[in-house]
């Protein structure tokens, strides 16, 4: 009698979020700032309502010159922030780019 | 009974009020010029007192104010054709290139998918027939959305209290507190003082 055995790995598609975020952290080190926005867009389908990835997004667009993009995820970290600081942060850059 | 809630209401307000301090009786209509006074660097950061004061001269001029740097390091600011004079005084309280910020996520397992296929063959000599047989499992791991990952990156804050004087009387009339943060540090600091300028250019409007 022979035995075959074939194992075939379908796929590991683990490390969804994880990646993208460790990946646009990797990408803002190296100042390639277009390439963590596009990486932070990939890790927000899971983690939408976190306020820490809006405000690195915001600093982003910021860092682009993109006043417009960077005042939405300003109010977006405003919305889901329950930290004063962070909210205190939030609020000074509105009020900034708002004046512009 | 009133007092009980008067008291924390006023505590509420003055805690909650972020506005520049101005002094009311002065008029700032007969102000002709105002002297920006050299500013120190912070502690921790040599240079920064110079790049904060290129950049008060520089919005001052973005704004569409006479700028005049006729004497190093001391810039006048032409504002009308009044005749007092006003000293602006800067304090850099936070100069940070690298504040480390640490961002903690949810990330998603999505899982992994194993597929085993077994095969046998077994052939007799009486028989002319083989005989085969396969059989295939599959195991799914259908992953997780889980917490507790953080990731890092760094950036910079800058603070800065700016304070206005009458060059005659000594007299305060003017003071704010404005901080910032951005990925890149000059971009920060053009950005603080450009917040403070603005809110300096409205008096005199």
């Amino acid at each position: 009698m022979r035995l075959l055995s074939i194992f075939i790995l379908a796929g590991i598609l683990c490390g969804g979020t994880n990646n993208a975020l460790s990946k646009a952290s990797a990408a803002m080190k190296a100042g390639m700032y277009k390439e963590a926005l596009g990486h932070i867009s990939v890790a927000q389908k899971t983690d939408e309502t976190n306020p820490d990835v809006y405000r690195m997004k915001a600093l982003l667009h910021e860092a682009l010159d993109e006043p417009k993009l960077a005042l939405s995820a300003w109010k977006n970290c405003l919305k889901y922030s329950m930290d004063e600081f962070m909210s205190s942060e939030a609020k000074i850059h509105i009020q900034s780019l708002s004046a512009e | 009974m009133k007092k009980f809630f008067f008291i924390p209401s006023i505590l509420l307000t003055i805690s909650c009020w972020y506005g520049p301090a101005v002094n009311e009786s002065y008029n700032f209509n007969n102000v002709g010029s105002i002297k920006i006074i050299p500013v120190n660097d912070h502690t921790y950061m040599p240079g920064s007192g110079e790049m904060v004061e290129t950049s008060l001269s520089h919005n001052f001029l973005k704004y569409g104010f006479d700028v005049n740097e006729e004497t190093p390091r001391s810039p006048r600011v032409s504002i009308g054709t009044g005749y007092q004079t006003l000293e602006l005084s800067c304090i850099i309280t936070e100069y940070t290139d690298a504040e480390l910020i640490v961002v903690p996520y949810l990330y998603e397992d999505r899982g992994t998918s194993t597929t085993t296929v077994s095969q046998s063959a077994s052939a007799n000599a009486n028989t002319d027939n083989a005989e085969t047989s396969s059989s295939t499992t599959t195991k799914i791991d259908g992953g997780a959305i889980s917490s507790g990952s953080k990731i890092n990156y760094t950036r910079a804050r800058v603070g800065i209290i700016l304070k206005m004087r009458d060059k005659d009387t000594g007299s305060l009339v003017w003071s704010n507190s404005y901080w910032y943060s951005g990925l890149e540090l000059h971009r920060t600091t053009e950005i603080c003082v450009r917040n403070g300028i603005n809110q300096v250019r409205k008096l005199f409007q």
